[in-house]
């Protein structure tokens, strides 16, 4: 048995290891990805004050604190039965709009992107935003932690903390935006809509002229033919901060298209017993097992579900961009998992945009904020998080305490393509026993696309936990085990 | 500016994760300094580098999984942090950040990064306010060693 060690020293976010079954000719059977997951939220929030919920919910990541914050908010806004006011509304979304840049960002340059504007066979530690410096240079570098602190200040400046907002309440937000505060948001969203213009642009010079790479983008083992899921707007637009839940069809056409009070009569949750993870899956198509295509329910969600699950982006520079992407890569819906990169740059220029016509409206720096809560009962928010559609839901009693609570996060709702993904990546590199060196690169390349969230939250430092893949012969005898930090 | 940041990491709700914070709750009591700041981060990596940049030193609280040293404190170089992306593929770790600040020139860093590992028993999965026993019983440890840290 063979283990090759490339760096020991990982941050530790909870065990988590690959499986990869073989048959009686070595080829891949099965694939099983095992991730911890966090338990026990639901009780924790029992019993607890209804308005603490925006709070402890953005405890449950350390990365992504944002998301459950608006998702929690906006739950609360349907349990106290109000509807926030206008202005209200657009200071959300314009706050929600400073994450999605910062969080994109992050992903691109730093751990998404790296596997592919650096290389899918450069090796480890060359595929980090050193590797992408090298590459396209010093200044980048600059521009991308300027334009991550904007996204990052954004937020802040109207969450009114740096990672933790506290500014969500039922019915608005706790603060205005002052005249001074408009000026300067103005200028960073400015500066991200050019910063976004250049990624693009740097998407295009190094990945999309490059005909390896677009092969490899749209080659069989990087492609899956899922629904997709994401919010849009009244005009089919795609939206992070608020809307209906869409489902479109292998074809690209719509499926289903339903508020979020009714999420539980079209998702339902398959459990299998080697995995603390659920796999949801559209309840009118049943579970088919680890499938793709029209009769299996597994669907996609993040920024490539969220494109194809839309008719194109309410800002002028993006519908651009997406109608491009569409072009591209052979029309709609595109299904190549490698596409989400690509996708996600757009998402950036809209969120970019739209932060830019959110300060830019005379509305964003009213006082008027906040709309008087009425009797508390149940409650739904949903929101677009950076990697997908996020869903909370809240039972209230009538002294407005939490009776029950239920999440559905962004990665569990991916869950079922990226063991999928990994399997087929798997398939690509394992051929009648032969095991490619690329294993590895291409195993992880396949789930990094999602920019997965495994066990939200745990920052424990390291005892040292990198990814473990272990592949099983016909017989259950493990006959290599590959470590990658 | 204040020249000394004092942070303390953690999840207040995933239970023994929480006990950076809890040590830099107890220290508030104990450092009357002004010139010192000191803040709860219920977050890591690339938004620890946004606290403490512009600061002359920096002393981080945090837990370290370790089953056989649990309740010991320790003092970690900053070359034994996380070098690589993690398994978990969203977080940037707190070494690839500083280290991408000192290639583009940022002159802000603190001088001394001193980072103080509380060990806990096991990984913390499940959702819960307060500490286990073992862990618990470092804190006056931990805060011993920090205020050993700020008057070095």
């Amino acid at each position: 048995m063979k283990t090759v060690l490339i760096d020991p020293i990982t941050r530790l976010e909870g065990h988590g290891k690959i499986s990869i079954f073989l048959d009686d000719n070595g080829n891949v059977a099965n694939a099983y990805l095992q991730i911890p997951e966090l338990r026990g939220f639901e009780r924790f929030s029992q019993g607890r004050r209804a308005e603490d919920m925006p709070q402890i919910t953005s405890r449950i990541c350390g990365v992504c604190p944002v998301a459950h914050h608006m998702a929690s908010a906006k739950a609360l806004d349907d349990a106290f039965n109000v509807e926030p006011t206008s202005t209200a509304k657009k200071i959300r979304e314009l706050m929600y709009c400073g994450y999605v840049i910062y969080d994109h960002i992050l992903h691109f340059y730093f751990l998404g992107g790296p596997d592919f504007i650096v290389g899918p066979d450069a090796p480890p530690d060359k595929r980090n935003i050193f590797g992408v410096i090298e590459k396209a240079g010093i200044d980048i570098g600059k521009e991308v932690i300027k334009h991550r602190a904007f996204g990052q200040k954004i937020t802040a400046i109207i969450g009114g903390k740096a990672t933790h907002p506290v500014c969500g309440l039922p019915g608005g937000v706790s603060k205005p935006i002052s005249k001074e505060e408009q000026k300067e948001i103005e200028s960073m969203a400015e500066s991200c809509v050019n910063f976004a213009k250049l990624s693009l642009k740097l998407f295009d010079d190094i990945v999309l002229s490059n005909k390896e790479y677009v092969d490899m983008i749209l080659s069989d083992p990087y492609t899956l033919n899922t629904y997709n899921m994401g919010l849009v707007d009244e005009n089919n637009k795609l939206n992070f901060y608020d809307g209906m839940i869409r489902v479109t069809d292998q074809k690209g056409k719509e499926f289903l298209k339903f508020d979020v009070k009714d999420y539980y009569k079209h998702i339902v949750e398959h459990v299998e017993e080697w995995s603390y993870v659920k796999f949801p899956y559209l309840k009118k198509i049943g579970w088919k097992g680890f499938k793709d295509g029209e009769d299996s329910g597994i669907y996609r969600v993040g920024p490539l579900g969220r494109l194809n699950a839309c008719e194109g982006m309410a800002t002028p520079l993006a519908d651009k961009e997406y109608k491009r992407f569409y072009e591209t890569l052979g029309g709609k819906p595109v299904n190549s998992t490698l596409s989400f990169h690509w996708a996600r740059l757009i998402e950036l220029l809209y969120a970019s945009e739209r932060a830019l016509e959110l300060i830019r409206d005379p509305e964003i720096t009213s006082k008027d904020i906040r709309n008087p809560v009425g009797e508390p009962d149940e409650g739904f928010g949903v929101v677009e998080a950076a990697r997908g559609t996020l869903i909370h839901h809240y039972k209230l009693d009538k002294n407005g305490l939490i009776e029950k609570a239920n999440l559905i996060v962004a990665t569990t709702n991916n869950a079922g393509a990226i063991n999928m993904s990994i399997r087929d990546a798997a398939k690509g590199v394992i051929k009648n026993g032969k095991i490619d060196n690329g294993l590895l690169n291409k195993v992880e390349m396949a789930f990094r696309a999602y920019d997965p969230c495994f066990a939200c939250a745990t920052h424990t430092m390291p005892g040292g936990m990198p990814m473990e893949i272990k592949i099983y012969n016909h017989k259950g005898e493990i006959i290599e085990t590959l470590r990658q930090g | 500016m204040n020249k000394t940041i004092i942070i303390g990491v953690g999840n207040p709700i995933l239970g023994d994760d929480a006990v950076g914070i809890e040590v830099v709750k107890n220290l508030r009591n104990k450092i009357s300094n002004p010139s010192i700041d000191i803040v709860e981060a219920y977050t890591g990596g690339f938004n620890l580098l946004d606290m403490f940049i512009g600061y002359e030193k920096a002393i981080i609280i945090d837990a370290i999984v370790s089953a056989d040293s649990a309740g010991e404190v320790k003092k970690i170089n900053l070359n034994e942090l996380p070098k690589n992306h993690s398994w978990n593929p969203h977080a940037v770790s707190l070494y690839e950040a500083l280290r991408l600040a000192e290639k583009l020139g940022e002159d802000r860093i603190p001088k001394e990064i001193i980072v103080l590992a509380v060990m806990i028993p096991s990984i913390q999965l499940e959702f819960r306010e307060g500490l286990s026993s073992i862990v618990r019983e470092a804190i006056p440890k931990a805060i011993d060693e920090t205020l050993r840290e700020v008057n070095n």
